[in-house]
């Protein structure tokens, strides 16, 4: 009978351990981890920031999408529907339930979920930390900067919403309001400002594929003239270059930089770098453009018509194809995010506005012009400007935002798949996705849609 | 030894005074089974009334002493008992028959067994005659048809593809719906564990000539005891085991011949391709035949070429071999069984098939008085061969509708036609599938070894404590090789994937059972502590670039494209208690609680608790006592809970993920926003039964009703994107499953030695979404998940399709029905709606069976309606001349519309198609109706005096056929009505007709 209730306590005791025994039935991670805690030393921090610029090189954000929106909604490019892609987009009719809408606005919420992980950890602070977690602030501005411009009604008649800043880490159950457009670059000036306050140029990396000081500055300098702060517009974009380390190339080494897709540049402030084995193949930049590729963008007669005979640039256009800006098919090229002559540009363009007959700005246009084989220009106007900035910036994603800011009309041009665009129409900026408002009730529609 | 028994049996005489007259005399002869004629060692021979005994040897040999007029009692377990008596025939031969009651007594479910009449449950035996009886690879494919309530789908019919199995219906939108397989006692790992895109089961691995029977267990009272596995179903295994007596050999031959079971559509062949082109050439740009002939012909057709696509890729002659060894007996102590077997079944479709080979052994011990001992051991590996499927351009049952007649498949010099130099393509821009069947490859082995030990000791009579320990391992190695000279490996200079997966898992059960029987009253008392652990992993390579063809593996590939390894385990830990009480077999009541946790929750939802109640009373033995027609007349019902973990790992938990890299550097980021809510899907079923035997049990069945009620249904919330995700998983659904099912078996005809017993299965199935996601103003959402609408009150596989109303007769349009009502040929103002289910109402089975002497012969017709099957591909193939020139059509396009008046299934056919007549509708939806001879067979076993002189106990000669006929009631259904959940027809490999012939012999 001892022996009976020997075993029995055996048994018992694996009873009560089906209560007790936490190891045994603690979670297997393998190739995860728990969120909590999972930042642990200043290399975590760097893996957090590649992160981000992993989740800006998706098809869907700036790999390739966020830069064709800029020029498929204006005079440069024109969506022939070869394969079906950027229809709607660029005939100006898109739908609340666009997928193009939620595509954007989705992918780059999740950088900036990847930038808030790097913000709330909490390692200590120093020189290197700091400059991950300054990243990490100018990446963020950079992200809702972006979406600001597609989803804000800055160009919308009567429009005076923006987008949700997403500071910090949210959990499942935030459901933001829309904030305003000045409020919006309130906090996107606020955090380029922490960014360049946490970032000590001494830890510059040397890979320009790689977020460094200068870029933050050129960055802030874009969102200052966005924002018509012409002056701070210019200080940003002359702090962005007095380094030095940039310059214009020559015209046969400014062709080969894009064609034969070399990974760096004097010429490139900050990129998102690709390599043969992370490229983006049939969903890349290069696919979409050639029409060995999808070759659904066909560059317009009227963009061609602009380069003098000796311009470089125009030599990009072959066949009514852009074969020259991101020119591996597969997209084994960087995608520059900002460049030298832009933030030259942009110096020139904030200060046109500051004064109408600054001689500076025409240096800067007669400068860039010259050096890729094309003539002075006979005077300084924001036509001029515009006219430099689309020959120089034409396939990267400015010419859109170039027209509305100042107020023009998106013509319509030869083989455009959309009459003229008023300035002001509700088709300046995106619909807010209709997943967003399902799943979100406080967040307010574009008009329009 | 007879003096001793011949000195006692005088002693006894003389002490209770016998009369000296008695003839003693002494009595020897063999005790045989009347099962095979085998001698039946261990059988007690007493003479009655006496406490004389002996028991017979090893041969079947015994020997007694007894008086004429005494009676000699023959008992053996298993047997019934057979009386002689003693007259001055000193040899006395018996053979003991079988007792059949005595064998159906017992139904394992697992943890313990259960006499049938003490059941409360809802379960089905199929015994091991019912399954051997099919010649398929794996047990899940056999149970179709034969238990009222279980859906069986094929979703291929590639040799050793996954079945699906549905018990009572669908419970889960996003868990999974698979029931849980439990083998001697342990649950196993079964379902598709493969890597690349074969579709293969790793339950194809268990030879079905090992198994004795499979008990389907279907409501509470049976599953609850599985706990959070058990809300599917439990489908319970056991597999054969030694007998007691001489060692009994068996082998068995079987070879046969595979055809497609339905042959589905036909292509157009090259004249009536040109034909049909030609018509929508000339309804378009207004050419005259022979215009529209000419421009064929300078365009598309040499005028010569006429292949037929769809015989080319199929085998001339698809065979299927089975054999099989065993050999079993044993002695009281120890009894054993071992068993060999090989299969092999090639597919119709050229380069598919399966081959397994596969060996068992079982061994039973009596190691002490006290303590039994089983060990069982499993092995088999398992080869398939398969080929791309879906929209893959190297999908063999795609090309043979895509490919054209127009095109030709060899050159002139016989080899294949693979595209010109430059391109390597078809001029349609497809392969050769006869290159890549011959060329690339897809192989999945898979090694599986299963071991079973249990040691049970009776510490006292009714008190046994018993462990046992499981070990379930897989290897699954598959390999894909792409051939560099055509098809998708010629961008990537020939290309090779292989893909490891190993999946180990062990379960541990202590078990107290305690049973206590006073006078009428029985209890039964079980504790049981299990504990299980999952080790999954899984490793995968790619590389580009071979430097030739033949070259199968990575090391000679310039490019090493991709390497991966990644793994993932589970624990799960149980307490569990059951009881139940007796009366006579006649009032039973049985409750179980189980206690689980499980390594997927968090800690405050680590552990659930599971647990049923259940009744039962057979109104026979008092209510109808008087009444002589019935034998059985039970009433059974049981409620109780169970829940469903199969659900994503570690999703209550905020994690950061790895995968991926920025430059060849390392990524991290959010990679899962945590639930710490989430939870297991908790399952409610509801049973009321009656069972009833009639006229000396003749007449006997069983009428079901049951409901399954799901909460806490797991759903993807859609979330504010700005939180850097877009859906969260969380229990806030629910969803009913309800239905009558009928199961009756009766002996029709019994007269000498002719035979004629039926057993017929028939169920219902209604499933409604009772609660969904919630929008913004509290009304439930809906969702369009693979072509179904869920929504509140709708079935969860109700087809979504706008509604076709055929042919205008005056112009050959397309027209719909608006949900109006209305008419129309523009398709952008046609709406949606519910039209159908893609899982059957009513599904049912019946099996005949007619003996004649040593003649057998049986059928099995299965049933499945009130369903409907979408053929999908016919976008393409149905498309009114949108894609018919560059890529055929069915031959069915033929009956177009061609002049006004006429009445004809298909529009009028246009170059660039017919108003969007290809576009998603009810066109190409079709009723899924089917009945289906699933099983013939006819045997004959020789006579005993034939087999004896070739030195044979027994010889059984047979023919039978698998999916010999299948009536579909759409008449326009050209494909296999038999497809997965998801309802549609996707260019698999269509279910295989099978026609074999076989010997079975016994020595």
């Amino acid at each position: 009978m001892k022996k009976i209730f020997n075993l029995l306590f055996v048994v018992a005791l694996g009873v009560i351990s089906t209560n007790c025994s936490k190891s045994f039935l603690d979670p297997d991670l393998q190739q995860s981890a728990d969120k909590e805690g999972a930042i642990k030393n200043v290399d975590d921090l760097g893996s957090v920031i590649n992160a981000t610029y992993n989740r800006f090189r998706a098809s869907a954000v700036l790999g390739r999408d966020g830069i064709v929106y800029g020029d498929v909604q204006s005079d440069n490019i024109v969506s022939t529907g070869a394969t079906g892609r950027f229809i709607r987009v660029g005939q100006f009719d898109m739908l609340e339930n666009s997928r193009y809408a939620s595509d954007y606005w989705y992918n780059t919420y999740r950088v900036i979920a990847t930038c808030n992980l790097a913000i709330d950890s909490n390692l200590e602070s120093d020189g290197q930390v700091d400059f991950y977690r300054g990243q990490a602030y100018a990446l963020r501005a950079f992200a809702h900067f972006n979406l600001l411009l597609k989803f804000g009604q800055q160009y919308v008649d009567g429009g005076s919403l923006g987008i949700a800043y997403i500071d910090k880490s949210v959990g499942p159950d935030h459901k933001p309001a829309r904030e305003t457009i000045a409020e919006n670059y309130a906090k996107i000036i606020a955090d380029y400002k922490m960014a360049i306050s946490l970032m000590d140029a001494e830890y510059n990396p040397s890979n320009k594929s790689f977020l460094n000081l200068d870029a933050v500055n050129g960055l802030l300098g874009r969102a200052y003239l966005y924002n018509k702060n012409y002056s701070e517009a210019i200080s940003a974009s002359e702090a962005a270059i007095e380094s030095g380390a940039y310059a214009l190339l020559s015209t046969e080494d400014y062709f080969n930089f894009w064609v034969q897709a070399k990974t760096d540049s004097k010429e490139v402030m900050f990129q998102l770098g690709f390599n043969g084995n992370e490229q983006l193949n049939t969903t890349s930049l290069g696919y979409i453009f050639q029409d060995e590729g999808y070759g659904d963008l066909q560059v317009t007669s009227d963009l061609v018509e602009i380069y003098d005979a000796d311009d470089v640039r125009g030599a990009f256009i072959v066949g009514g194809f852009n074969y020259g800006k991101f020119a591996d098919l597969q997209g084994n090229n960087p995608i520059p995010i900002i460049r030298y002559s832009e933030v030259l540009l942009n110096i020139a363009e904030a200060k046109l506005n500051l004064n109408s007959e600054d001689t500076d700005a025409k240096d800067i246009i007669d400068l860039i012009s010259t050096a890729r084989g094309g003539s002075d220009y006979l005077a300084l106007s924001l036509d001029n400007i515009l006219l430099e900035r689309r020959k120089e910036l034409a396939f990267e994603g400015f010419r859109f935002y170039d027209l509305a800011r100042n107020g023009r009309d998106i013509n319509a041009v030869d083989g455009s798949a959309y009459v003229t665009q008023p300035y002001g129409s509700y088709t300046f900026a995106f619909p807010i996705p209709q997943s967003e408002r399902d799943a979100n009730t406080n967040m307010v529609q574009n008009k329009g849609y | 030894m007879r003096t001793k028994i011949t000195t006692v049996l005088s002693f006894l005489l003389v002490l209770f005074g016998f009369s000296a007259f008695s003839q003693e005399i002494a009595i020897s002869g063999t005790v045989a089974s009347g099962e095979d004629g085998l001698p039946l060692p261990g059988v007690s021979i007493i003479v009655v009334g006496t406490s004389t005994g002996t028991s017979t040897d090893f041969d079947g040999n015994y020997s007694i002493t007894a008086n004429v007029g005494q009676k000699l009692q023959f008992n053996f377990i298993g047997f019934t008992d057979q009386l002689v008596t003693v007259s001055s025939q000193p040899r006395v031969d018996v053979i003991l028959e079988v007792d059949a009651k005595a064998l159906d007594e017992i139904v394992v479910t697992g943890y313990s067994s259960k006499k049938v009449s003490e059941l409360t449950g809802s379960l089905v035996t199929v015994k091991s005659d019912k399954l051997g009886s099919v010649p398929l690879v794996s047990v899940d494919q056999m149970l179709n048809g034969n238990v009222a309530g279980l859906q069986s789908f094929s979703s291929s019919g590639q040799p050793g593809a996954k079945q699906e199995i549905r018990i009572r219906g669908i419970s889960s939108i996003l868990a999974g719906n698979d029931p849980l397989y439990v083998l001697d006692g342990v649950p196993i790992v079964t379902g598709d564990l493969t890597g690349l895109t074969t579709s293969s089961d790793v339950l194809a691995s268990i030879n079905a000539n090992d198994i004795e029977s499979v008990t389907v267990l279907k409501d509470a009272s049976a599953t609850s005891q599985y706990g959070a596995r058990g809300a599917n179903g439990v489908i319970v295994i056991n597999t054969k085991r030694g007998k007691i007596g001489a060692t009994k050999f068996s082998f068995s031959a079987e070879y046969g011949s595979n055809d497609l079971a339905v042959s589905g559509q036909d292509p157009m062949n090259a004249q009536e391709m040109t034909h049909y082109v030609g018509t929508s050439a000339m309804n378009s740009y207004g050419l005259s035949r022979e215009e529209a002939d000419e421009f064929i012909k300078a365009n598309y057709w040499d005028g010569e070429t006429d292949t037929d696509w769809k015989k080319e890729v199929q085998r001339s002659q698809a065979t299927q071999q089975v054999y099989n060894f065993s050999a079993s007996g044993g002695d009281k102590r120890t009894q054993f069984r071992v068993s060999g077997g090989y299969f092999d079944q090639q597919g119709v479709i050229d380069a598919t098939g399966y081959k397994r080979i596969s060996g068992a052994l079982n061994v039973t011990s009596q190691a002490t008085k006290r303590l039994k001992i089983q060990v069982g051991v499993t092995g088999s590996y398992g080869k398939q061969e398969s080929v791309s499927q879906g929209g893959s351009f190297s999908n063999p049952m795609l090309a043979q509708y895509f490919l054209r007649s127009w095109d030709k498949a060899y050159n002139e010099d016989g080899s294949l036609y693979i595209g010109q130099p430059g391109s390597r393509r078809m001029p349609n821009g497809l392969f050769n599938p006869m290159f890549l069947q011959e060329n690339n490859f897809q192989n999945a082995g898979t090694m599986k070894v299963n071991l079973n030990a249990q040691a049970t000791y009776e510490i006292m009579e009714g008190l046994d404590v018993s462990s046992r320990l499981g070990l379930d391992y897989y290897g699954i190695e598959e390999k894909m090789y792409w051939d560099p000279r055509h098809g998708d490996g010629f961008s990537y200079g020939g290309s090779v994937d292989d893909n490891y997966t190993r999946n180990y898992n062990w379960v541990w059960q202590n078990m107290i059972n305690y049973s206590k029987i006073i006078d009428e009253h029985t209890f039964r008392v079980g504790l049981v502590y299990e504990a299980i652990q999952n080790k999954n992993y899984v490793m995968y390579l790619r590389g580009e670039n071979m430097p030739t063809y033949g070259l199968y593996n990575a090391a000679t590939t310039a490019k090493k494209a991709d390497l991966s390894s990644s793994g993932q385990n589970w624990t799960s830990q149980s307490s569990m208690i059951t009881a139940s009480y007796s009366f006579g077999g006649k009032l039973n009541i049985d409750g179980t609680f189980r206690r689980e946790g499980n390594s997927r929750f968090s800690e405050k939802n680590k552990y659930g608790n599971f647990w049923s109640v259940g009744a039962s009373y057979d109104l026979v033995q008092d209510v109808l006592s008087g009444v002589d027609m019935f034998d059985l007349m039970k009433l059974r019902t049981s409620y109780g809970v169970t829940g469903n973990a199969a659900i994503g790992h570690n999703k209550f938990m905020d994690q950061v993920g790895y995968s991926g890299a920025y430059l060849e550097q390392n990524i991290i980021y959010p990679s899962n926003l945590g639930n710490p809510d989430l939870t297991w899907e908790v399952n409610k079923p509801l049973n009321i039964g009656l069972d009833f035997a009639m006229f000396d049990n003749r007449l006997s069945g069983t009428i079901e009703y049951y409901t399954r009620t799901t909460e806490d249904l797991l759903l993807d919330v859609p979330l504010s994107r700005t939180t850097g995700f877009a859906v969260q998983t969380q229990n806030v659904g629910s969803m009913v499953n309800q239905g009558w099912e009928f199961q009756l078996n009766t002996v029709n005809v019994e007269a000498g030695d002719f035979r004629w017993t039926t057993s017929f299965n028939i169920a219902t199935l209604k499933n409604e979404i009772t609660e969904m996601v919630k929008d913004k103003d509290g009304e439930f959402q809906e969702t369009i998940r693979n072509g179904k609408q869920l929504k509140v009150g709708n079935n969860v596989s109700s087809w979504y399709q706008r509604e076709w109303a055929g042919v205008n007769t005056t112009n050959g349009d397309p027209l719909w029905y608006r949900t109006d009502g209305e008419l129309t040929n523009d398709y952008s103002s046609v709406e949606r709606q519910v039209l159908g289910q893609s899982i059957p109402s009513l599904t049912g089975g019946m099996t005949n069976t007619l003996t004649f002497k040593g003649i057998e012969f049986s059928f099995q017709l299965n049933y499945a309606g009130g369903y409907q099957v979408y053929d999908d591909w016919a976008y393409y193939q149905m498309s009114d001349g949108a894609f018919n020139r560059n890529y055929n059509g069915y031959a069915t396009l033929l009956d177009y519309w061609e002049k006004p008046g006429d009445v004809s299934a298909n529009p009028k056919p246009m170059w660039l198609g017919n108003k969007n007549s290809n576009s998603g509708s009810s066109r190409f939806m079709y009723d899924g109706d089917h009945i289906r001879l699933r099983n013939i067979q006819l045997g004959y076993n020789l006579p005993q005096s034939w087999s004896k002189k070739a030195g044979l106990s027994n010889v059984n000669l047979y023919v039978r056929g698998v999916n010999l006929m299948t009536w579909a009631f759409d008449e326009d259904l050209k494909w296999d009505p038999e497809v997965d959940t998801s309802g549609y027809v996707d260019l698999r490999v269509p279910p295989l007709k099978t026609l074999t012939f076989g010997v079975k012999l016994g020595f």
